[in-house]
């Protein structure tokens, strides 16, 4: 797996960012390429995450295991999207989440050194940065508000909606963590309701 | 009494977090180390050397019952942990900073290091050998997520009265484990203590 081969789509999750041909070719030779089987755990909690990652191929699952043992999903990765437990990239420090390959899944990765190097070394990698960091901020206080706010019928609805195919691929008890439901309750709405 | 449910997940991280403790214990000296608290109470080291017998007893155990486990599907969320292994795993489990039920080791399980005359290298031996053992406890809780571990069972340290499932076993080293992280951080704070004064 050659990371130049995915350029055009690599080049668009980073948006922002000015690719001069130098650029180019100091950004894709900073890339390895990962293959992991369905149910490997990309990144274990309290382990250091090493990369950034970009999704070629397959669904990968964010989680952190709760004081009773429980999954609690945090988010979904798919294809074209950038992946990895990022809050322990950024700083180094044992994860608290798991990162696991719900498919079979061809990541490419970016290593710590090389992700500060590039914002150092290019200063359009700060554009990208900030639009990157501004999407996380959204998203995540728009999930907050979906949780505090919204029944369970409602978040199934909303998530249906929005939701890519592939997702519907994966083993439903994910989902159903990701709604904060039961999965009987997720199973239930599954029959009943339209969306 | 409450269900115990095990997920290998849940071990894994709990696993993990042991590691990072003991590796943070590494860059203390030696003399840091080595250091009892009281005469007939262990150093750090000691207990760390501990951890290394206890695990000399499993891990051929764990190895021999890996590859007795058909491949499969994992428990479909949680291992529910049998009544009789739960309540030695309960026992065993640290209650906050608080260790309850106390026992005396038995000889076999003792440390095995001179405490206060340890080299550094005897310190870094019994690093070495306790993050191998973690590695290999580690790469047993993986594989155990693709087993059918109720295909068999093994004996553990107390001896055939105590029989557990890989994940029982799994869990009971680790609250072992856990149990006397808080005796070595409570350890090192008292000896670090003395040296300040």
């Amino acid at each position: 797996m050659n990371p130049s081969a995915y350029q055009q789509s690599l080049e668009a999750a980073f948006d922002g960012v000015h690719f001069t041909d130098e650029l180019r070719r100091d950004f894709f030779s900073c890339w390895s390429a990962f293959e992991f089987p369905r149910t490997h755990l990309i990144t274990e909690a309290e382990r250091t995450e090493r990369y950034l990652y970009f999704v070629v191929e397959g669904v990968q699952a964010l989680y952190l295991i709760d004081q009773k043992g429980e999954k609690i999903v945090l988010g979904f990765t798919f294809q074209n999207e950038l992946s990895g437990v990022y809050d322990s990239f950024l700083l180094q420090q044992p994860a608290q989440f798991f990162l696991e390959a719900l498919t079979p899944s061809r990541l490419l990765g970016l290593p710590f050194k090389d992700h500060q190097r590039l914002f150092d070394q290019y200063p359009s990698f700060n554009i990208w940065g900030r639009r990157f960091a501004e999407r996380v901020l959204i998203g995540r206080t728009k999930r907050e508000v979906e949780l505090l706010t919204l029944t369970a019928e409602e978040r199934y609805i909303r998530f249906m909606r929005r939701c890519p195919p592939e997702l519907l691929q994966i083993p439903q008890k994910y989902l159903a963590a990701y709604l904060n439901m039961t999965p009987e309750t997720f199973s239930r709405l599954r029959r009943k309701v339209r969306y | 009494m409450a269900q115990l449910k095990l997920s290998p997940e849940d071990q894994l991280r709990r696993l993990n977090a042991l590691v990072n403790e003991f590796d943070n214990f590494q860059s203390l000296p030696t003399e840091v180390l080595t250091r009892r608290p009281a005469p007939g109470k262990w150093s750090a080291i000691e207990v760390a050397a501990h951890l290394n017998a206890i695990y000399d007893i499993y891990r051929d155990r764990i190895t021999a019952t890996l590859e007795k486990l058909p491949e499969g599907e994992w428990e479909k969320d949680h291992f529910p942990a049998r009544w009789w292994p739960a309540l030695f795993i309960k026992m065993m489990r640290p209650q906050g900073t608080k260790r309850n039920w106390k026992m005396k080791t038995m000889k076999r399980f003792e440390p095995g290091v001179e405490a206060e005359s340890a080299a550094r290298t005897d310190v870094e031996e019994v690093f070495q050998t306790f993050f191998e053992n973690h590695e290999h406890l580690r790469q047993a809780i993986l594989a155990s997520r693709k087993k059918k571990v109720r295909g068999a069972k093994l004996i553990s340290s107390i001896g055939p009265i105590v029989q557990f499932y890989l994940p029982e076993a799994v869990d009971f080293l680790l609250v072992h484990e856990e149990r006397h992280l808080v005796q070595a951080q409570e350890v090192l704070e008292q000896v670090v203590t003395v040296e300040v004064e």
